[in-house]
């Protein structure tokens, strides 16, 4: 029987597909397969894949022609307090980026004409944020832009208009001052994010919600419900949550988030008895139900703010092992068994460090644990801003490299107690304070290396007066993009780490560089603007930092 | 009372016609206290002053301002002359990327800090 093609037939399947949220295949369109399968011109999420590489397999733009890199088109957020955080995303030719205060933009990726752009009306309560005004990132799927907001909601907008799609309420904000700063990731039909929370005394979650209409399809509370974990009642003010971003093995249908440091940062002695389980640990879940399906955690009773929810999870293969390799912020990177969460390997990025004497390697125990209690303050290096902050590193797999910065910086924690305050709203929960200090000997300093990233081996470094805090791109011409602090970006050989091209964008990098083509033409993006809680701890070792210059902008560079 | 039955009775209307989640409505009932416009203690205290300094160090201090008001990126409070009424403004309704701790913050609280920031005022440095 032949069929008959009517416009009631039309009509129909129309509104079928509406019905069931099916987004038409076409241009501007990513979904689920799209994430799994990433074309190699697109740069679809915040890792880029799944993995979490950050590595783009494009090689026009190369070691031997790097040096005729030049600007192709600037684009200006227009709002630049704490500047420009975010990695940009990718889809047919459309870029896609979030700055301050939410404010979402759709671009050509050839000519940085605008497309859309989207501003929300952000809650007045945002003002009275720790977390604020920036975000990391958005997600692209299923015909829709979707980010977190700083007011506790998720949006999903419609890729092709910037429209609304929808806009749900996912945190009390003015409640618990916490909010979502982290680019959020599409498994299949969900979307995930976890929120902030670790130096608050609520407890941090992490969230999954349908696409299709925003409705939650599960969360997870990092905070266990077990007194063991956590004494008396320190548990309802653990703090915790998941405010990075996580990465996904499709094979094994797990997606792998770490979590934050437990609240109150510093233990003044009984704050909050026990390991307190599930902070600064990493999480596998089932990414259909938040089923928890193993976790490691990298540092039992955190004393020290070393959380496990920055950067990245590598999901990396080798000699037939299904490996996680994660960074705590303490500098250490642990490697693990991606199946179990068994500990394969524990290596430090930092060369100065005295919060543990080391960490066995076969076991992960913590071996002679420095931590500052009341009393006398303690150095302790690294500092709070990590030995690494929030910012990803880049593997290359022609390479086999991991391209990952490291800061030498100390501090002087002080301790002191202090009562959780939650009412009328949740005031941040620190436990004392601290100031940045030289490392003994010398003067502090930061780095970005080349390194196995399974045994930790170095095959070389270059060294910064201010430690970076800018994410890392490699790419199949064997190039490494990493902008610093000052406001220069620079492309470095990834085999021997010379530097080949740099150009002053005029303001320090905090942001992900990416690269992406369009019609058969590398770009190479980079988010340039400085800001970030963290560079208030610069100005104690370096008081020329507090007048770098603010910004935001996006530089696209191109060959001429 | 009369606005405010209004008020209530307006929130049930919204809630009824979904436009108002329960969640969202609890929240849009919280208002910020009223600005005192004269502090309610001598700023000069020393008990006054050591409290205000003991809010700063947990509210203020490590990646905002630097330790005992020394420079961050936010400007460096010591050795410098503060009007009163401008500080308790300041900490009040926030400047970007400066939270606002009207909210967070009883009046009292807000005066303390007030009073140990002034105390900073002939320390060198």
């Amino acid at each position: 029987m032949a069929a008959r093609c009517t416009w009631g037939g039309v009509v129909s399947t129309l509104l079928v597909l509406l019905l069931l949220d099916v987004a038409p295949a076409g241009a501007q369109e990513a979904g689920a397969s799209r994430l799994l399968n990433v074309d190699p011109n697109d740069w679809p999420m915040y890792h880029r894949t799944y993995n979490a590489f950050r590595f783009s397999p494009l090689a026009q733009i190369n070691k031997s022609n790097v040096k005729d890199l030049t600007v192709a088109w600037v684009h200006q957020p227009g709002a630049v307090v704490q500047g420009l955080e975010s990695t940009p995303v990718v889809v047919d030719g459309v870029i896609y980026y979030i700055g301050s205060y939410n404010r979402v933009f759709a671009l050509d990726g050839a000519t940085g004409k605008e497309l859309w752009h989207y501003y929300p009306k952000l809650d007045p309560v945002i003002n009275t944020l720790f977390f604020q005004p920036y975000n990391r990132g958005v997600a692209v799927g299923h015909g829709k832009v979707i980010f977190g907001t700083l007011d506790g909601r998720v949006i999903a907008l419609d890729m092709k208009t910037g429209k609304e799609a929808w806009a749900v309420t996912v945190l009390e904000t003015k409640k618990c001052s916490c909010n979502f700063t982290g680019a959020p990731l599409i498994v299949k039909d969900k979307v995930i994010l976890g929120q902030t929370s670790g130096e608050l005394p609520i407890q941090g979650k992490i969230f999954a919600l349908k696409i299709a209409n925003g409705e939650t399809a599960w969360e997870f509370n990092t905070i266990k419900n077990d007194s063991k974990s956590w004494g008396g009642d320190s548990g309802k003010f653990g703090g915790g949550g998941g405010w990075m971003t996580g990465s996904y093995d499709p094979a094994l249908n797990l997606v792998y988030w770490g979590t934050a440091n437990p609240a109150p940062d510093y233990d003044w002695g009984e704050a909050r008895p026990g390991n307190n389980l599930y902070t600064s640990s990493v999480l596998a879940l089932d990414p259909d139900t938040g089923q928890l399906k193993w976790h490691y955690q990298e540092i039992p009773h955190d004393d020290w703010d070393y959380d496990s929810g920055l950067g990245e999870s590598l999901v990396l293969d080798r000699d037939g092992k299904k490996l996680l390799v994660h960074q705590n912020k303490s500098g250490f990177v642990f490697v693990l068994d991606r199946t179990n969460g068994k500990l394969q390997n524990v290596w430090p990025m930092n060369h100065v460090y005295n919060w543990v004497q080391r960490i066995d390697p076969k076991s992960g125990e913590l071996i002679g644990r420095n931590s500052p209690r009341l009393g006398k303050p303690a150095f302790i290096c690294p500092w709070i801003a990590g030995g690494r902050s929030w910012n990803s590193g880049s593997y290359n797999p022609k390479t086999g490299l991991w391209y990952n910065t490291a800061m030498e910086v100390c501090e002087e924690v002080t301790v002191e107690k202090q009562t959780p305050v939650t009412e009328p709203a949740a005031g941040l929960f620190f436990g004392g304070d601290q100031v940045a200090k030289h490392p003994p000997g010398g003067e502090a300093y930061g780095h970005l290396d080349a390194r196995d990233p399974v045994t930790g081996e170095r095959k070389w470094s270059v060294n910064f007066k201010y430690p970076p805090i800018g994410s890392v791109l490699s790419t199949a011409g064997g190039l490494v993009i990493h902008g610093d602090v000052e406001g220069v970006v620079r492309a470095y050989d990834a085999d021997s780490g010379e530097e080949l091209w740099h150009f002053r964008t005029g303001s320090g990098h905090r942001g992900g560089p990416i690269s992406y083509s369009v019609n058969g033409k590398q770009y190479i993006a980079v988010p340039s603007g400085l800001g970030s809680l963290v560079l208030g701890l610069y100005p104690a070792l370096w008081p020329e930092v507090a007048d770098f210059p603010p910004g935001g902008a996006l530089f696209v560079f191109s060959l001429k | 009372m009369g606005n405010r039955v209004v008020r209530v009775a307006s929130l049930a209307l919204l809630l009824v016609a979904g436009v108002v989640t329960p969640r969202a409505a609890a929240q849009a009932m919280r208002q910020p206290p009223p600005m005192p416009t004269e502090p309610p203690f001598d700023l000069s205290d020393k008990a006054v002053i050591q409290a205000g300094s003991h809010l700063f160090r947990q509210t203020c201090t490590g990646y905002c301002h630097g330790a005992e008001g020394r420079l961050s990126r936010a400007p460096a409070l010591r050795g410098r002359e503060f009007d009163t009424r401008y500080l308790y403004q300041r900490i009040a309704y926030g400047f970007p990327p400066m939270p606002a701790f009207q909210t967070l913050l009883a009046p009292e609280d807000i005066w303390k800090l007030v009073a140990y920031i002034k105390s900073l005022q002939g320390v060198k440095e």
